[in-house]
């Protein structure tokens, strides 16, 4: 309940309405910066759902003693899967044909490397992942949405694979790349729920030992059985000294990387702030320039007899009636033409997340712009005499 | 004047106050240990302890050993979630024993070449009743850290690959 008779709600609006290069200059200028903002928290949200998508609690990767930070590092011996499927009991199994056991756990030679593909001259730094059948038992999340498995000689690629190679739209189901000197065709596409897996490129594990004339392995990827433990593979990695191994839970995994990207996160909000800002001090030079314009207007709704802080009060509306338009705006541009962008980075690609998170802080931020934008030009409207008001030119 | 030297009197004893309170005591090593981990460690250091090199070298399946080395050998030296982890024979330098040496994790050893320390490591899994490692991690059962020297009793477990690991039934941390 306002102690005090407000203006019309019309009247803010109208207002705005009565001024339109003005008011539509500042909608542009509100909308810019929402929209900077969007695109930030999209990028930070983008960034935050790949890695947190990325690793399955139930997988342990198993690779070479000191690669834990970098699984490319990594070698193991080609024999490591069957040893491991041998030794541990907490591996997940199932029935499979002819009564054999079908064991939860996947061979990998993972690595970054030069590809090559159709029309371009320079190759580009992909990630490769050979990978047997086994491989889709692990990794939970990996739908193939077009073509089909790899036969010899073909690649899957994943959904961003072309946007990690910096070319989104060069690898088409049936075109040829080439790596490790050989060529490859594309078999098919997957998708795995935007995690750090759609960024890299598939083929048959045996084909890619061929091609880099390698026997050994990067990593195996296995899955615990219900009731099985971390410790488990953890304990027999420390038993088995000979064999060098080191295991890594998969979700551990990613989250170093999350900690790695910190920094990365840390500045992108401090982007955010400080567009913010800038956007509060344009929205006040617009405000101050809108208020001593209107002197005169603003001493006459005093003798009028409504009181300055109803006066403040409408000022304020129609900044906040600006920033809302600004922000609604921005918002629909980010969803169209920035949601789902891709954007390359070291580790792979990501796409830009315009969700709620990025929503709410887009159009908190440009409310809030429009909110603090105007306080003090409304508070100098308070402090203006009738007289003097009524007086100015 | 009386009053300058009140306020001197009572500064100087604020002063000593604060540094007490401040300083912290070295905590003795296997001070952290958890109640379920006092069983397991050893009051007394038991005698006829060997080095890890010379265990590799002597010790059968089966036998009853009495091992000294220092936790480490790698950054992430522990069994996650399990009384277990690696120790080092004692005749290595951890990094940050050597000269001009800057390592963060100075217990990986990394200062050594990794085949040599391979042969110098043994696995210690400390066991219950029933034979199964305990699932407590050992930092919190036992109070133990990265760079303890300690003495364990038990019994060697050895493959046909050199692998040793004590199954461990009492453990004394001399430092």
């Amino acid at each position: 309940m306002l102690l005090f008779r407000p203006l019309p709600w019309e009247y803010g609006v109208r207002n705005l309405l009565r001024r339109p290069g003005r008011s539509l200059l500042t909608l542009a200028a509100l909308t810019l910066v929402v929209l900077l903002v969007f695109v930030v928290a999209a990028f930070i949200r983008g960034l935050e759902t790949n890695l947190s998508v990325s690793g399955d609690p139930d997988v342990v990767l198993v690779h070479s003693l000191g690669a834990s930070e970098n699984v490319e590092n990594s070698s193991v011996a080609g024999r490591t899967r069957d040893l491991l499927a041998a030794s541990l009991p907490g591996i997940r199994r199932r029935p499979g044909a002819g009564g054999e056991q079908v064991v939860y756990a996947s061979s990998e030679l993972y690595l970054g490397t030069d590809v090559g593909t159709q029309g371009q001259a320079e190759p580009a730094l992909g990630l490769v992942r050979g990978v047997t059948p086994s491989a889709l038992l692990v990794r939970r999340k990996v739908q193939i949405v077009e073509g089909h498995w790899p036969g010899p000689g073909e690649a899957l690629v994943g959904r961003l694979a072309g946007a990690k190679l910096g070319r989104a739209d060069s690898l088409v189901v049936g075109g040829v790349i080439t790596f490790e000197g050989r060529s490859w065709r594309v078999a098919g596409r997957f998708a795995a729920v935007g995690s750090a897996l759609e960024s890299e490129l598939w083929c048959p594990l045996e084909d890619l030992q061929q091609a880099m004339k390698r026997q050994d392995l990067s990593l195996v990827a296995l899955t615990l059985a219900p009731g099985a433990g971390f410790g488990d593979v953890d304990e027999f990695c420390k038993e088995r000294l000979d064999l060098e191994l080191q295991a890594t839970a998969e979700a551990a995994y990613y989250a170093a990387l999350r900690k790695h990207y910190g920094p990365v996160r840390a500045l992108a909000w401090l982007v955010v702030g400080l567009v913010a800002g800038a956007g509060v001090f344009a929205g006040l030079n617009t405000m101050y320039g809108a208020v001593a314009g209107r002197t005169r207007e603003l001493a006459t709704l005093q003798t009028l007899g409504y009181a300055r802080r109803a006066i403040a009060l409408s000022l304020m509306q129609e900044a906040a009636l600006l920033a809302a338009a600004g922000s609604l705006l921005a918002a629909i541009v980010a969803v169209v033409a920035f949601n789902g962008v891709a954007v390359r980075f070291t580790m792979g690609a990501f796409t830009l997340r315009v969700d709620g998170v990025a929503v709410a802080v887009g159009c908190g931020t440009g409310l809030f712009l429009g909110a603090v934008g105007a306080l003090p030009p409304a508070l100098r409207a308070m402090r203006l005499g009738v007289a003097d008001g009524l007086k100015a030119v | 004047m009386m009053r300058y030297a009140k306020w001197s009197s009572f500064l100087v004893l604020a002063g000593l106050l604060a540094a007490g309170c401040g300083k912290e005591e070295a905590a003795a090593p296997g001070s952290g240990a958890s109640a379920d981990g006092a069983k397991y460690l050893l009051t007394a250091e038991p005698a006829g302890a060997k080095g890890v090199l010379e265990t590799r070298k002597e010790a059968k399946d089966g036998d009853e050993v009495v091992l000294v080395g220092r936790i480490g050998g790698s950054k992430k030296p522990w069994v996650e979630g399990r009384a277990g982890f690696w120790i080092v024979d004692a005749s290595f330098k951890a990094c940050n024993e050597k000269a001009d040496d800057d390592c963060t994790t100075p217990w990986d050893y990394c200062c050594d070449p990794p085949e040599e320390l391979a042969k110098a490591k043994a696995t210690v899994k400390v066991v219950d009743d029933n034979g199964q490692t305990v699932p407590v991690d050992a930092r919190q059962l036992l109070g133990v850290k990265e760079l303890n020297t300690v003495v364990v009793k038990g019994r060697a477990k050895r493959d046909d690959k050199g692998n040793l690991t004590i199954l461990a039934s009492g453990l004394f941390v001399r430092s």
